[in-house]
């Protein structure tokens, strides 16, 4: 019960933070997994759970205030799962992966809410009065990210019990395909990032990474400082063939510039 | 000049919750009101003003959303513009915020989704990631802190800059290009990353195997030596096709579980 209260409090803290600061990440799994490890006082699962379902939610990407799942909502449930009940990182994964939609359930309960504050606000911001207007606006976005965290907290202290039974019930094949899911799950969360990204001209870059790592086990940062090399290079270039075509358009090139382009 | 930047700092603590509010009717609306107060405040401190900051309030009662992270591209431009409003009054015509506003919500959220919610975040989750996946809660920290001061100082940036270049920085952005030049350079780090990605994170093996003359052969032995980790390489080229296809990505996810457990329960993994 007690645990039940302390995860719902932190995912409304978080979900704050994340809303407050500027969609700062703060509802990422790799970020959220070690911070609610720690008040459950099992910080490693914490880490292993939010690193794993980090990979699976790479794509889920927060664009124009349009979400597809609550990545905050389903790490506090995993993590919480784990070590509540004891089950499988893998098991309280996937379990939290499907809880996950109630988040986004209720941040349209959330959306709806805020909707309906706008007409009030706009009369408070007509009073002319800052320190009114800003209390108000922070305020009611303060209330508004706390419907979510009033169904984690009933879901953990009425279904951590039952959901113990129900994993301890489960066949071994379903045990050990959930196992295989996890390891197979992240494929989707880059494959979405991928199909955005996607470029046949530039898709060998996808390649030169993959390749990089298995036959190289490139560390990360000299990955990242490659591939800002990449991007530099590119970048250059590109400006440079923008700033002849400028050129050529005005039609105002030395005879030097000819000579090279020729 | 002193003043200005007085009012310029307090527009960009505000700008880390202008999106905090976001909802379907006014998406953004209300946090650039609260973003803006500051100015308002001191462009009409006079009590004699009131009406006219009630004015300049009411300006920005309307639909508003740009990416959060390079938010400030556009406050800095309403903010230049009110300036012109309140000096000048009755010469400059006030429809221009609004008609701006409208004019660089698309783009610049084209490129901040492109370079924050892709490049730098894939950066970030890659470098994290290799200290999560150890098990070090380093991993998330390094994470948050990546992403929120590449936010930050972008905020601090674009603030200046789109003060001073005020409405004509979003004829010179189209001009110059500089939107497609950086939207593709991203996109090259961002392949590459998660190539890299792919290749850590991405598990998949056969368990079957059968007899045969003198001893057991492994399935997986076959992949194993075409390349390392050719089996998960082929699994996400074939999601990213399903997507590229539009399959829905639940849909694809319930298939993976599923495929999963069937796999497992004939032998197969």
């Amino acid at each position: 019960m007690f645990d039940a209260l302390v995860v719902a409090l932190a995912y409304w803290v978080l979900l704050l933070l994340y809303r407050f600061g500027a969609n700062g990440m703060a509802d990422r799994p790799i970020f959220v997994g070690p911070v609610i490890g720690l008040l459950l006082g099992d910080i490693t699962t914490g880490v292993l759970i939010g690193a794993a379902l980090e990979v699976i939610y790479l794509g889920v990407v927060n664009v124009g205030g349009a979400q597809s799942t609550d990545t905050l909502y389903a790490t506090c449930m995993s993590v919480a799962l784990a070590i509540m009940t004891g089950a499988s990182q893998e098991v309280a994964i996937t379990l939290g992966i499907a809880v996950g939609y109630i988040g986004l359930v209720m941040l349209q309960v959330t959306r709806i809410f805020f909707a309906f504050m706008c007409p009030i606000l706009d009369r408070i911001a007509e009073e002319g009065n800052s320190v009114k207007y800003s209390i108000a606006y922070i305020a009611h976005i303060v209330v508004g990210y706390g419907f979510g965290a009033v169904t984690i907290f009933i879901a953990l202290a009425a279904g951590a019990d039952a959901t113990q039974k129900f994993i301890d019930s489960l066949h071994p094949a379903i045990m050990g395909g959930l196992q295989t899911a996890a390891g197979l799950l992240p494929a989707l969360g880059l494959g979405i990032l991928l199909s955005m990204l996607w470029d046949n001209k530039k898709v060998i870059y996808f390649f030169l990474g993959f390749i990089l790592v298995v036959y190289l086990s490139m560390p990360t940062i000299a990955l990242a400082v490659i591939g800002v090399f990449l991007m530099m290079v590119d970048l250059l270039r590109n400006q440079e063939i923008h700033n002849v075509k400028k050129m050529i358009s005005a039609g105002n090139m030395s005879e030097e510039e000819e000579f090279f382009n020729a | 000049m002193r003043d200005e930047s007085k009012v310029l700092k307090q527009i960009l603590n505000r700008s880390w919750a202008v999106g905090a509010a976001y909802n379907n009717v006014r998406g953004q609306g209300h946090g650039a009101i609260f973003c803006l107060y500051p100015l308002f405040d001191k462009l009409y401190a006079k009590p004699e003003d009131k009406e006219k900051k009630i004015e300049a309030i009411k300006r920005h009662e309307v639909f508003y959303n740009i990416t959060p992270q390079v938010n400030t591209v556009g406050l800095g431009i309403f903010a230049a513009l009110e300036e012109k409003i309140a000096k000048e009054d009755e010469n400059f015509d006030k429809g221009t915020v609004n008609s701006v506003k409208m004019a660089i919500m698309g783009p610049a959220s084209g490129i901040g989704d492109a370079l924050f919610q892709v490049t730098i975040k894939l950066i970030a989750a890659s470098i994290g990631l290799s200290f999560a996946q150890n098990g070090s809660p380093l991993g998330g920290i390094l994470f948050f802190l990546i992403f929120n001061l590449a936010s930050f100082f972008t905020r601090k940036y674009l603030l200046g800059l789109s003060y001073n270049t005020g409405e004509k920085l979003v004829a010179n952005a189209s001009e110059s290009g500089i939107i497609q030049l950086l939207t593709n350079a991203a996109s090259i780090i961002g392949l590459f990353m998660v190539g890299s990605i792919v290749a850590n994170s991405v598990k998949l093996a056969l368990a079957f195997s059968w007899e045969a003359a003198g001893g057991t052969i492994a399935l997986q032995s076959f992949f194993d030596a075409i390349m390392p980790n050719f089996l998960p390489l082929t699994a996400t080229l074939l999601v990213t096709y399903a997507i590229k296809k539009k399959v829905n990505a639940n849909l694809i996810m319930v298939a993976i579980i599923v495929l999963s457990i069937l796999g497992k329960w004939v032998g197969l993994f």
